[in-house]
C-alpha cells in the first residue's frame, strides 16, 4: 500500500508538490491563529469565589460567608476539591475541577450554587466568580500617572485619589472592551468616596441618632421616574430627580426639624470628600502610584491581545485629563515575542546545519534542499495540528522538535534514491529517461521506506509515556509530546509523498556515484576500525556492558530537579511581613526596598501591588507583596555578560539591607501560577484537619517538632494562621441590660464608628461614588478614642417615678445627654486572632510544610509518617493527610514506572515483528542503552542537572539508536539471505550503511546544536534536551557502528537456530 | 547461542533498568523551586537569651534604610488630659423668679426677654384682683431676662412665675463625669473648656462634685463656674472640656511609638552593645500622648527605638512569614 501510494505520488508529482505548497499556506494561515505564549499553562480548571465582606474579621468571614459556600460548591460533577480561604473582609473559594472539564460549564455550575446560596449569606455581601483566565493572563500591567507640575481643573496637584479615579471611570471601561481581555484589575490610590462625618455631641443635642442620619441620606437621594403623561397628542414623560450631586447637597439633607427649625446635616455633621478604607496600594520606584491590570481571557493569543491593550491604550491616552500618562510597566509581548526568536532561530539555524550536513554527504544540493523542504513543510502541518488540537505554542511545546530527527526518515529515502540513481546511471551509461529515474525512485524509496516507517513509529513510541504524564507535569510536557508526533507524523506523510516526487521533479541530471572526499574519509578511518571491533569482538561487547553499567551509576547519582523553570527576563520579589502589619507600614516598607533596588544598574523599574486588589484574584493581606522587578536589556547593562543568576544575587542582597521583610525570589508567571495551583508548594506538606484554632495550632506544632527532627528535613514551617492583632469589643451584657441597649444597637454604632457605612451613593454622571457615614478621625483613630465612642442611651422612663432621692443632677438639663462611653458597656482588648483560616475539602486545616534535601523523598516520607504517627496525638475528629509535591513525583514515578516499561516492552515487540527473530530485535535493542551513556556523558561534561527535560532528550535518543540499529541489521540481514557468509554481509552492509547512519546521525546532533548552545529566553529548557540528543547520537553512531557488527558477530552463527521467542519476556522482566 | 543471548537480553535489561531508574528515581528530587525560589531563613539572627528574650543583630545602617530612630530613655514630664462632656447652664444660685404677689391682669409690661435689667428696674404693672389696685413687679437682682411667662391682659397667676431674671455674669459649666474617671477628677483640677465657637479654650477650675451619681446614666456631675463678661457663653448649649491631670515626673519615660507587643509581652526594643537590639519586656505606668512611664525593665540612659518600631518587630519576625 505505501509502495502505491509512493508510485502514485511519483506519477502525480506536480499535484503533490501543489498540495505540499497549499500545506504550507494553510500552516501559514493557521499560523496566526495560534495561541503563542512563552510557557506552558500549567494552571488547573478553577473558579474562584471571592466574597467581598466590609470589615468581616477572618473568623466571621469563615463562619458567615466561607462555610455556606464551600458546603453549596461540594458534590458538583467533576469536582476535584475545594479550598478556601478567611481573611480579613475577604472570604475566597476555589473549586478545582479535574483536568479537561471545560471552564465555562464549571462556572455555570458555580454560579448555579452560588443563587442557590445567595439567600443564606449576610446583606451586603458581594459574591462573584474570579476572572475567566489562567496563571499566564496577566499580560499587561500599567500605571496611572501625574507628569510633574500638572495641575487638576481644580488647580491643585493630582492626588492618588484622582488617579483612581480617571483608571477607574476613563480607562477601565475602554480596556474592558478589548476582544480578548476578560477584566481589568486595579490596585492603588484612593477610592474616591464622600464622607458623612456626625459629631456625637451635636447628634445628642437635637436627640438625634446615627440611624437617623442614614435614614436621612437614603431618604433624600433618589431619582424617581413618573411614566408618563399625554398632552395635546404628546407623550410626557415625568422623572422627579432627587440625586444630590455634590458635597453641598449633602449637607443641605434635612434630618428633622427641632421646634420649627430644619435640622440639616451641616448642623450635625461635617461633610468631606475622603478616601476608602482600602486593602491594597501600589507603588513604583519608590512611590505610590496606581496600577491596572489586563487580565486574558482563556484561551486567546496573549501576544495578540497585549498588543491590542497597548494601541487601545494609546487611544486612551488622547482622552485622558491633561498631565496624566500612563506608562506601560509590564508587557507580555516582549517574552512572548523573545520566545518566539529563540524558537525560530534555533529552528532556522538548525535547518541551516541540515542543509550543509546533506550537502556534503551527499554531494548533491538539490537532494539536500528536498530534504530540508520538508522541515516547513512538517513545521506547518504541525501548526495546523496545534491549532486543531488547541495546544499553544511555547518554549515547551516548539523548544523540543529536533529537525534533524523529523528529517531522518526522509534522509534515509533520498540518499538510496541517490544510490539508486546512481546505480542505475552506471547500469546504463548514461542519463535515464524520465520513467527509469521514476522506476529508480520507485525501488529507491520502497526499499528504505519499511525501515525508515519502523523508525518513526519506534521515536513516536517512545514518546507515548510522556502522554501518559498528569497534573503538572503532563501539562508541562504533554504538548511536547503531541507536538513532537504531530511533527513526525508530517514528516513521514511528507517522506512518502513529498519526497519522492520531489527527488523525481528536481533531482535530474547526473547524480554522482562516486562518494564525495568527506565519505571516502570517512570510510577509509572506519574500515579498519570495523575490522578491529570485529576481531575483537569479545572485548568489545564486555567494554560495551561496562559503560552502560557505569554510566547508569553515574546517572543514579546525578542532581535532578523534576520541572524546568523557564526564564521570564524578568525578577519577581516577594515581600512577606509579619501578620498584623498595617498598610502604611508595608507602603513605607515598600517604598524603601524599592529605592534600594532601583539603584542596582540593571534594574530598570521595580512595581510592587501590596494587599489585595479590586478584583481579589490574589488575595493578600496588607503585609504581603507582589514586587515586579523590570530588568534593562542586556545591552545597557553595565557589564552585558553578567549572567542573570548574579543580577538576582544583587537583587537578594540589597534587598536584604531593608529590614522587616522575608523576600521570595521568583520569576512574574510562575509566581502567579504558583498562588493559583497552591495546595503545598514544598515537598512535603502535613495537613493538620479539623475544628479549633488552637488545637490545630497545638498540633502543627507536633508535627513540626516530629519532622524537624528527621534526616534530610529542611525549611519545616508552620503555616502561620494566628498572629493577627484583633481589637475585640466584647460586650457586657448587663451593663447593656442596665442601660436598655442592645447588644445589636452598640454593635451598629461600633461599626458605623470605626469602619463607617456606606448610605447611597454619590452620581457624576456615569461616575459614581459611596457615601460614607463614620466618625471623624479623632474620635475613631485609636484604642482610647474607641474606648470613648458615645453611645446613646434610650430614652429614660419618667424621672418622677425613676429617681426616689431628688439629686443634684435630677434638676440639671444634663440628663438630656443621654449617652456613655463604649467602655462602660464593653471591654476593649487587643488580642492576637488569626491571621487567616484556610480549609480544604470543607474542614479547617493547617499545613507544616517541608522541604527534603540530601535524600531521597520516598524514604524521608515513610520515616516521616511514622514519626508523626507516634508522637503525634490528635483529638478525636482530627485527622492528618499528606500532600505537597511528593505526591506528584510519586505519582509521575508510579505511572512512568509502569509506562516506560511498556513503551520498551511495545519497541521491542515492533521490532520482532519487522525482523521476525529476537536475538535480531534485541540486537538492534542494544542501541538503546549504548546510546544513552552519551546522553549521561553529555550531561556530566556540560554538569546539567537530570531533568524532564533530559528525559525527553533520552526518549528521543531512544528513537533515533533503534533506527539506526535497524537500518543496518535489516541490510546485513538482506545481505546474509543473500547466502554471504556473516563476516562479510557484517562488513559489507556496515560499510554500505555507513552513509546514511552518518547522515541522520550529523543531521539529528547538528540541528540540536544551536539548542545546546542558545542562552536566549527559554534556553534552559531546550539546553538539557540538546545537550542529551548530541551526546546520545554520538556515542550511538559510534556504537552502532562499531559495537553493532561486533556483537553481530559475536551471537549470531551462519546457522540460525536459535529460539527467539525467549527474549522478549526476558527483556521485558529486564525492566524491572 | 542460546546463553549468548541470554547475557545480550541481560545486559539490555540492567541497562534500561538503571536508565529507568535514572529517570525516574526520586532521589535527588526536584528542587527547581529551590533554586528559583530562594527562601531565606532569616531567623537564624534571631536568638534567645536565657530569659528567654528575644535578640536580633541589625546595623544601624539597615535601621536607618527603613526609618527605625533611637532615642535615649530619660525622665519625662506627664501631661495627660481627660475629655467630658458637658453643658452650659446658668448659674442657678444667681436665677430668681419673679412671681406676681396677688393674682390679677397684666397691665403693662416693661421688659422682654434677653433685655438686661438693673436691680429694682421695673418689669411689670398688674392689678390685683382682690385690691384692684396695681402693683409693680420689680428686678430683684440685677440681670437678664431669660425666660418671660407673662403678656399684656392676661391673667397672672401667682401659682407661676412671670419672669426669670438671670444673672449671666458667671455661668455653670456642668461636666458628666463617667464613673471610670471619676477617681482621677478632683476639686479644683484645672479644666479647659471648648464651646466650639472657634474662639479658643477658656479655664476653669471645678469648683464643685456631686456627691450623688445620676442613676440613669451612671455618671456624676462636675460643675466649674465662668465669668462670662461678654455673653460668649450661652446656657443650653453643650461644650467639650479637658481636664489636665496633674503634671507627674517620672525617672524614666520612653515614647509612645516605641511600645510593641510581642508574644502577649508589652516591650520596648533595646539597643544593646555592638549591633543588636533585645526585645525588652517592660512594665508600664502612666502615659500622656506622647510618653509612657516606664515602670520596670529599662533603665534612664539606655537607648531603645524610638519610631518606626514595628520595622524591627517585624524583623524579628519575618522568619515565620509566608506567602500563599
Amino acid at each position: 500500500m505505501i509502495e502505491r501510494l509512493i508510485a502514485v505520488s511519483l506519477h502525480q508529482r506536480w499535484l503533490v508538490l501543489l498540495l505540499a505548497l497549499g500545506a504550507i499556506a494553510f500552516g501559514a494561515w493557521n499560523f496566526q491563529r495560534l495561541p503563542i505564549d512563552a510557557v506552558p499553562d500549567i494552571t488547573n480548571i478553577q473558579v474562584q469565589i471571592n466574597t467581598r465582606a466590609p470589615g468581616y474579621s477572618p473568623l466571621e468571614t469563615e463562619q458567615r460567608i466561607t462555610f455556606p459556600v464551600e458546603t453549596a460548591m461540594g458534590g458538583l460533577p467533576k469536582l476535584d476539591y475545594t479550598r478556601s480561604l478567611s481573611r480579613y473582609g475577604l472570604s475566597q473559594v476555589t473549586v478545582v475541577f479535574n483536568d479537561g472539564t471545560d471552564i465555562f460549564f464549571a462556572r455555570q455550575l458555580v454560579g448555579e450554587r452560588i443563587q442557590q446560596v445567595k439567600d443564606q449569606l449576610p446583606a451586603g455581601v458581594e459574591v462573584a466568580m474570579g476572572p475567566v483566565s489562567t496563571g499566564l493572563g496577566e499580560i499587561f500591567m500599567y500605571t496611572v500617572e501625574a507628569k510633574t507640575g500638572a495641575k487638576t481643573q481644580g488647580g491643585h496637584d493630582y492626588s492618588l485619589t484622582d488617579l483612581r479615579t480617571v483608571q477607574d471611570w476613563i480607562i477601565k471601561p475602554q480596556l474592558r472592551n478589548v476582544p480578548g481581555v476578560i477584566e481589568v484589575n486595579t490596585i492603588g490610590g484612593f477610592e474616591r468616596q464622600f464622607h458623612v462625618l456626625p459629631d456625637p455631641g451635636k447628634l445628642m443635642a437635637y436627640r438625634l441618632g446615627f440611624r437617623d442620619v442614614m435614614t436621612a441620606l437614603a431618604a433624600n437621594n433618589a431619582n424617581v421616574g413618573a411614566g408618563y403623561i399625554e398632552r395635546n397628542g404628546e407623550q410626557y414623560l415625568v422623572r422627579s430627580p432627587g440625586q444630590v450631586g455634590n458635597i453641598s447637597e449633602i449637607q443641605d439633607i434635612v434630618i428633622g426639624s427641632r421646634g420649627g427649625n430644619p435640622v440639616r446635616i451641616r448642623d450635625v455633621a461635617t461633610v468631606t470628600e475622603g478616601r476608602d478604607l482600602r486593602t491594597g496600594a501600589a507603588t513604583r520606584d519608590g512611590e505610590e502610584t496606581v496600577l491596572g491590570t489586563a487580565m486574558l481571557l482563556i484561551g486567546e493569543n496573549s501576544r495578540t491581545v497585549a498588543r491590542r491593550v497597548a494601541a487601545r491604550l494609546e487611544d486612551i491616552a488622547k482622552s485622558l485629563p491633561d498631565g496624566v500618562v500612563t506608562r506601560t510597566v509590564y508587557d507580555r509581548t516582549d517574552l512572548v515575542e523573545a520566545t518566539i526568536r529563540t524558537v525560530r532561530n534555533n529552528l532556522l539555524e538548525g535547518a541551516a546545519l541540515v542543509v550543509a550536513v546533506l550537502f556534503l554527504i551527499l554531494g548533491n544540493i538539490r537532494a539536500a534542499l528536498v530534504v530540508a523542504c520538508v522541515i516547513p513543510l512538517s513545521m506547518a502541518m504541525t501548526i495546523t495540528g496545534m491549532v486543531e488540537t488547541k495546544v499553544s505554542a511555547n518554549l515547551m511545546s516548539l523548544g523540543a522538535i529536533d529537525f534533524g530527527i523529523i528529517v531522518d526518515g526522509a534522509v534515509i529515502i533520498v540518499e538510496n534514491c541517490l544510490r539508486m540513481l546512481a546505480a542505475a546511471q552506471r547500469e546504463k551509461g548514461g542519463l535515464l529517461t524520465t520513467s527509469e529515474r521514476l522506476h529508480a525512485i520507485l525501488r529507491g524509496s520502497s526499499e528504505v521506506i519499511k525501515p525508515s516507517l519502523f523508525g518513526t513509529l519506534i521515536i513516536a513510541v517512545v514518546y507515548l509515556p510522556v502522554l501518559t504524564l498528569t497534573g503538572v507535569e503532563g501539562k508541562m510536557f504533554t504538548p511536547m509530546a503531541l507536538t513532537v508526533l504531530m511533527a513526525l507524523g508530517a514528516a513521514v506523510l511528507f517522506s512518502i509523498t513529498f519526497v519522492p516526487a520531489a527527488v523525481a521533479i528536481f533531482v535530474t541530471g547526473k547524480v554522482s556515484e562516486h562518494e564525495n572526499l568527506f565519505m571516502r574519509m570517512a570510510k577509509r578511518a572506519y574500515l579498519p576500525l570495523l575490522r578491529f571491533a570485529i576481531d575483537n569482538r569479545l572485548a568489545v561487547a564486555v567494554m560495551a556492558a561496562f559503560i552502560v553499567v557505569a554510566s547508569g551509576i553515574a546517572a543514579s547519582r546525578m542532581g535532578g530537579e523534576f520541572i524546568p523553570s523557564l526564564d521570564e527576563g524578568d525578577v519577581a520579589l516577594a515581600s512577606i511581613r509579619i501578620p498584623g502589619t498595617s498598610l502604611t507600614q508595608s507602603l513605607d516598607l515598600q517604598k524603601a526596598l524599592e529605592k534600594r533596588i532601583t539603584q542596582i544598574p540593571e534594574v530598570k523599574e521595580f512595581f510592587t501591588r501590596i494587599g489585595t486588589a479590586e478584583i481579589a484574584t490574589d488575595p493578600m493581606s496588607p503585609a504581603q507583596t507582589d514586587g515586579y522587578i523590570m530588568l534593562k536589556p542586556r545591552a545597557e547593562w553595565p557589564d552585558p555578560g553578567k549572567s542573570k543568576s548574579e543580577v538576582i544575587e544583587a537583587i537578594d542582597k540589597a534587598a536584604d539591607d531593608i529590614p522587616g521583610s522575608a523576600y521570595e525570589i521568583s520569576q512574574p508567571i510562575q509566581f502567579r501560577v504558583n498562588e493559583l495551583i497552591s495546595g503545598v508548594r514544598s515537598d512535603v506538606g502535613v495537613k493538620i484537619f479539623g475544628d479549633d484554632l488552637d488545637i490545630l495550632q497545638g498540633a502543627a506544632k507536633q508535627v513540626e517538632a516530629a519532622i524537624r527532627g528527621i534526616r534530610g528535613a529542611s525549611d519545616v514551617k508552620i503555616e502561620q494562621v494566628a498572629g493577627l492583632p484583633i481589637l475585640t469589643v466584647r460586650l457586657d451584657r448587663q451593663a447593656l441590660a442596665r442601660y436598655g441597649l442592645s447588644v445589636g444597637e452598640v454593635q451598629g454604632i461600633v461599626e458605623i464608628a470605626v469602619g463607617g457605612k456606606s448610605a447611597g451613593k454619590l452620581f457624576e454622571g456615569d461616575r459614581r461614588f459611596d457615601i460614607v457615614v463614620r466618625l471623624p478621625e479623632h474620635l475613631r483613630g485609636n484604642l482610647e478614642a474607641i474606648r470613648a465612642i458615645p453611645i446613646p442611651l434610650p430614652p429614660g422612663e419618667d424621672a418622677a417615678t425613676g429617681t426616689a432621692v431628688r439629686t443634684a443632677l435630677s434638676a440639671s438639663p444634663l440628663t438630656q445627654m443621654r449617652y456613655v462611653p463604649l467602655s462602660s458597656v464593653a471591654t476593649v482588648d487587643a488580642t492576637p486572632g488569626p491571621n487567616q483560616i484556610s480549609r480544604e475539602n470543607g474542614k479547617r486545616r493547617i499545613v507544616v510544610t517541608a522541604n527534603v534535601r540530601a535524600r531521597d523523598l520516598g524514604s524521608f516520607v515513610a520515616e516521616a509518617e511514622t514519626a508523626v504517627a507516634e508522637k503525634v496525638k490528635l483529638p478525636p475528629g482530627y485527622w492528618i493527610g499528606w500532600g505537597g509535591q511528593f505526591e506528584q513525583l510519586v505519582s509521575a514515578t508510579k505511572r512512568l514506572m509502569i509506562v516506560v516499561p511498556v513503551a520498551l516492552l511495545l519497541v521491542f515487540l515492533l521490532l520482532f515483528m519487522g525482523m521476525g527473530s529476537a536475538a535480531d530485535a534485541a540486537l538492534v535493542f542494544s542501541g538503546v542503552p549504548l546510546a544513552l551513556t552519551g546522553g549521561v556523558a553529555a550531561l556530566l561534561l556540560r554538569d546539567i542537572p537530570l531533568s524532564i527535560s533530559a528525559g525527553v532528550g533520552f526518549i528521543a535518543l531512544s528513537g533515533v539508536a533503534v533506527l539506526n540499529g535497524l537500518v543496518i541489521i535489516a541490510f546485513i540481514e538482506r545481505l546474509r539471505s543473500e547466502g554471504r557468509p556473516i563476516a562479510d554481509a557484517v562488513r559489507e552492509g556496515a560499510l554500505t550503511r555507513l552513509r546514511p547512519v552518518l547522515m541522520t546521525a550529523l543531521v539529528a546532533s547538528l540541528g540540536f546544536v544551536p539548542m545546546a548552545l542558545a542562552t536566549g529566553a527559554g534556553a534552559e529548557v531546550q539546553r538539557p534536551l540538546a545537550t542529551v540528543v548530541i551526546g546520545g547520537i554520538i556515542s550511538s553512531t559510534v556504537l552502532t557502528l562499531l559495537v553493532l557488527p561486533a556483537l553481530y558477530v559475536l551471537f549470531r552463527r551462519d546457522v540460525a537456530n536459535e529460539t527467539p521467542t525467549m527474549a522478549p519476556d526476558l527483556a521485558a522482566s529486564g525492566e524491572r | 547461542m542460546k546463553t549468548s543471548s541470554t547475557i545480550l537480553v541481560a545486559i539490555v535489561a540492567a541497562a534500561l533498568g538503571a536508565y529507568g531508574y535514572s529517570l525516574l528515581a526520586p532521589a535527588t528530587p526536584a528542587h527547581t523551586e529551590h533554586t528559583e525560589h530562594s527562601e531565606k531563613k532569616p531567623n537564624d539572627h534571631v536568638e534567645q537569651d536565657e530569659h528567654g528574650a528575644d535578640r536580633i543583630r541589625i546595623s544601624d545602617v539597615k535601621l536607618a534604610a527603613a526609618g527605625v530612630t533611637l532615642a535615649e530613655a530619660a525622665s519625662a514630664t506627664l501631661t495627660d488630659t481627660l475629655a467630658f462632656n458637658g453643658i452650659l447652664r446658668a448659674n442657678q444660685e444667681a436665677v430668681v423668679q419673679v412671681t406676681p404677689r396677688f393674682p390679677g391682669l397684666a397691665k403693662s409690661i416693661q421688659k422682654r426677654i434677653g433685655d438686661k435689667v438693673g436691680k429694682d428696674d421695673l418689669l411689670a404693672a398688674i392689678e390685683s384682683n382682690q385690691s384692684l389696685t396695681v402693683y409693680e413687679l420689680k428686678a430683684p437682682i440685677a440681670g437678664t431676662i431669660i425666660e418671660r411667662q407673662i403678656s399684656l391682659g392676661e391673667y397672672a397667676s401667682e401659682q407661676k412665675p412671670a419672669f426669670v431674671v438671670a444673672d449671666l455674669s458667671t455661668i455653670w459649666v456642668d461636666l458628666s463625669i463617667y464613673r471610670q474617671d471619676l477617681r482621677r477628677v478632683h476639686l479644683n483640677d484645672e479644666v479647659l473648656i471648648d464651646p466650639d465657637d472657634g474662639r479658643g479654650e477658656i479655664k476653669g477650675t471645678i469648683s464643685y462634685m456631686a456627691p450623688i451619681g445620676s442613676s440613669e446614666t451612671q455618671t456624676a456631675l462636675a460643675r466649674v463656674v465662668l465669668q462670662n463678661p461678654d455673653g460668649r457663653l450661652r446656657p443650653g448649649l453643650f461644650v467639650t472640656a479637658r481636664l489636665i491631670l496633674a503634671a507627674r515626673n517620672v525617672a524614666v519615660a520612653v515614647r509612645r511609638s516605641a511600645i510593641q507587643t510581642l508574644e502577649n509581652r508589652t516591650i520596648v526594643f533595646v539597643r544593646e552593645d555592638g549591633d543588636k537590639i533585645e526585645a525588652r519586656p517592660v512594665e508600664l505606668g502612666d502615659s500622656d500622648p506622647r510618653h509612657v512611664e516606664i515602670k520596670a525593665g529599662l533603665s534612664a540612659g539606655e537607648h531603645y527605638v524610638a519610631e518606626n518600631s514595628f520595622v524591627v518587630k517585624a524583623e524579628m519576625g519575618k522568619g515565620e512569614a509566608e506567602h500563599d
